[in-house]
């Protein structure tokens, strides 16, 4: 089956076949192949996975924040009915700029620090979507009692992502500002012009851990009081859990698993993704995996059948020949590995204890490919 | 070798203020309070865990042990000799038997040598013969799990996890008897992550090597390390068996940061304190707290928080936290003893009987 349509009834965004490439002095690098992912409204979707997955450039390509070229995006994205690749870039801005909404993974070097805070998110709130107004109406909007109105908003807003002391943050710059603080006035910009589609890139990871904490409270709080549906995406599998729906998981530019949360920490099916929770320290202080051998694909030559076959402890000739279909597991569950097939009696699908025990047993010396 | 049962670091009261210099002449106006009376002790071959938020004075203390920088008071003891303030003399001893291990794997290399020239740089400085070279980084890379094909190899050529194992190597390249780990996996994936732990496991079990092992996640200090001491604000606020610590947090703030993990087992989530997220940020190094450093944030913090500067209390079985609710003489200032500490304490009596000796 193709896992593209029974994921979220009623998606709000939905990616099909989306493959991104690179040209580059080496070659072409098929980066992302085949992506289908949906989000339904209201719905939180995380795509996790590790660094050169290709987390950011699915969610780059969402937003055509790439230059093409040297990036070629082919698939079809399709936001609440609109199919985006096919809209010219004025028509796309508008989209964007009114119903969609990104916060960037490093809120240091995300917020102009020639600008104060007031004047930044002031602004987006007047302009946001609306990049090119002409000359007459940017005067009048920017010194009239609009600009008055829409910095109340920004107040507004401040105040509702806990900012503390708002009033004296709208005139401080950046630089005066601590982390925590610029994350927080990320989240009210992204928020001020009431996206329907929040995509938070690796949100708070920048941050010390009390301070991600109380970010992914706010977020949680945020996303429930405006209804958001929310794109996240992030290499930490314990805030995905914390905060997701619904989970993809990523690797070597393709979805090899995808389930609600619970069903995808309780029980994860992909080798790829037991490797990963086996390799996640734990508090209990049970036994950890070590990690999983060899490295992420070269994009330039990538394996031509399963991207995680050479890294996969499982692998057979036939996962190094053809990529594995996705197999439908349940409802919204599906696995791309070629052990889920319906012929395979389900003794011979590994556990997570199994895949650990794989990945912890030390052969002598292993080779040092990570 | 002295007395084998002496600690090989002892740390006691170290002070590290960095003057805040300000107007025309640059008179000394105030101080950044980096790191303010720490104390502590590593025994050969353990590992004690140094976490922490940022800013709260971690890697200063590492970089004072090594000599990058001064203490301004305090006293550091290595193998019984005094290193505070080492001479040139001294530190040129003292870096044959402590190395570190930075946290960015990529800007500790340096770009435009081959790995196999920075592992031969400290070799050479020990004075090994250069027809020998070769077959040393190659016995020091074998040690990290690296083949000899990294020899000519650029650090750009490598990953993350690579180079970091390249750092490991020239660290060890000196044999050294403590290891500095200054945040050595916070730059990398988990998958490699756990792959460098695994290095520093069989590493320390083969030479016999001491850690202090500074990081801000929690969760991988609990299979590692001996000894965790949680600093908050240039202090050290709980230090004792990593058992201890982890399942009967005390301080308010090691509960906060136990507490904030996010997990990814239902297990795991039961074991978290209950949580409490901690209000604002950490204070500036240069304006600390009166009193309780973390009586800001604290959700217990009471009048005699903010007024008295707790003293390190020894709570039954071991572990020593800076913090009123354990210090009988505030007994009283605590009618609103939180709840996870009673039960905590009450756990105690229980448990005491089941530490080891």
């Amino acid at each position: 089956m193709k896992l593209d349509e029974p994921v979220a009834e009623n998606p709000l965004l939905t990616v099909e076949d989306l493959e991104v490439g690179f040209e580059s002095f080496d070659g072409f690098a098929e980066v992302i192949d085949g992506v289908n992912l949906s989000i339904g409204k209201g719905e939180v979707v995380t795509i996790a996975g590790e660094t050169g997955c290709g987390k950011s450039v699915t969610m780059k390509s969402i937003l055509r924040l790439l230059n093409q070229p040297p990036a070629r995006v082919n698939g079809e994205i399709t936001f609440d009915g609109t199919e985006l690749l096919s809209l010219s870039d004025r028509e796309f801005e508008r989209v964007k700029g009114q119903r969609m909404s990104l916060v960037f993974q490093d809120p240091m070097s995300s917020l102009n620090p020639t600008f104060t805070i007031g004047e930044q998110l002031t602004d987006t709130a007047q302009f946001g979507g609306d990049s090119d107004t002409g000359v007459v109406e940017f005067f009048r909007r920017r010194f009239s009692g609009e600009r008055d109105e829409a910095r109340e908003r920004v107040l507004e807003m401040l105040r509702e992502v806990q900012m503390p002391d708002p009033e004296n943050i709208m005139d401080s710059y950046p630089s005066q500002l601590s982390g925590g603080m610029r994350q927080r006035a990320l989240i009210a910009q992204a928020l001020l012009n009431e996206p329907d589609l929040l995509i938070a890139d690796e949100i708070g990871t920048a941050l010390d851990v009390t301070i991600h904490d109380q970010i992914l409270d706010l977020l949680k709080d945020l996303i429930e009081n405006h209804d958001l549906s929310v794109l996240m995406i992030t290499h930490n599998l314990g805030v995905a859990r914390q905060v997701s729906d619904r989970v993809y998981v990523m690797y070597g530019g393709r979805i090899v698993e995808t389930a609600p949360t619970d069903e995808l920490f309780e029980n994860p099916k992909h080798p790829y993704t037991q490797g990963l929770i086996a390799s996640i320290p734990r508090l209990t202080g049970d036994e950890m995996a070590t990690g999983i051998d060899g490295s992420i694909p070269e994009y330039l030559d990538p394996p031509p059948g399963c991207r995680f076959a050479p890294r996969c402890p499982y692998a057979t000739a036939e996962c190094e020949q053809a990529r594995p279909e996705m197999y439908e597991r349940g409802p919204q569950t599906g696995v791309e590995c070629v052990l889920y097939d319906e012929a395979v009696p389900a003794s011979e699908r590994p556990t997570v204890e199994e895949t650990r025990s794989h990945m912890t047993r030390r052969p002598g010396k292993q080779t040092g490919d990570d | 070798m002295t007395d084998v049962s002496e600690p090989l670091l002892e740390v006691d009261d170290l002070e590290k203020y960095f003057p805040v210099k300000s107007g025309i002449i640059k008179r000394t106006s105030d101080y950044v309070k980096a790191v303010d009376g720490v104390s502590f002790d590593i025994e050969r071959g353990e590992t004690l865990a140094l976490i922490g938020e940022s800013g709260s004075g971690k890697s200063t203390v590492a970089r004072t042990i090594i000599g990058l920088t001064g203490a301004t008071g305090g006293t550091v003891r290595f193998d019984g000799e005094d290193i505070t303030n080492a001479t040139d003399e001294q530190l040129a001893r003292l870096r044959s038997r402590v190395q570190m291990v930075f946290q960015d794997p990529t800007s500790s290399l340096n770009p435009r040598r081959t790995i196999g020239k920075s592992l031969a740089v400290p070799l050479k400085a020990r004075g090994v013969p250069k027809s020998d070279l070769r077959s040393r980084v190659v016995d020091l890379l074998e040690r990290v799990e690296l083949n000899d094909e990294y020899w000519n190899k650029y650090p750009h050529e490598l990953s993350g996890g690579q180079k970091q194992r390249v750092n490991i190597a020239r660290a060890l390249a000196v044999e050294p008897e403590l290891l500095l780990l200054d945040e050595p996996t916070s730059a990398l994936d988990v998958s490699v992550q756990a792959k460098i732990i695994a290095l520093l496991e069989d590493l320390q079990e083969e030479f016999g090597l001491t850690y202090l092992f500074i990081t801000h996640d929690l969760s991988l200090v609990r299979n590692f390390a001996d000894e965790t001491a949680v600093m908050y604000l240039g202090e050290i606020q709980e230090r004792g068996p990593t058992e201890e610590v982890f399942q009967r947090p005390r301080h308010p703030y090691s509960r906060a940061l136990l507490s904030a993990i996010p997990v990814t087992t239902d297990e795991e989530e039961a074991y978290k304190p209950r949580h409490e997220p901690l209000r604002g940020e950490i204070p500036s190094p240069r304006d600390v707290p009166s009193g309780c450093r973390f009586h800001t944030r604290c959700p217990y913090a009471t009048d005699a928080c903010s007024a008295d500067e707790p003293q390190f209390v020894a709570v039954d079985a071991g572990p020593s936290v800076r913090c009123h609710i354990y210090d009988e003489a505030y007994a009283d200032a605590f009618d609103d003893v939180p709840e996870v500490a009673v039960a905590a304490v009450a756990d105690e009596t229980v448990a005491s009987n089941t530490n080891e000796p």
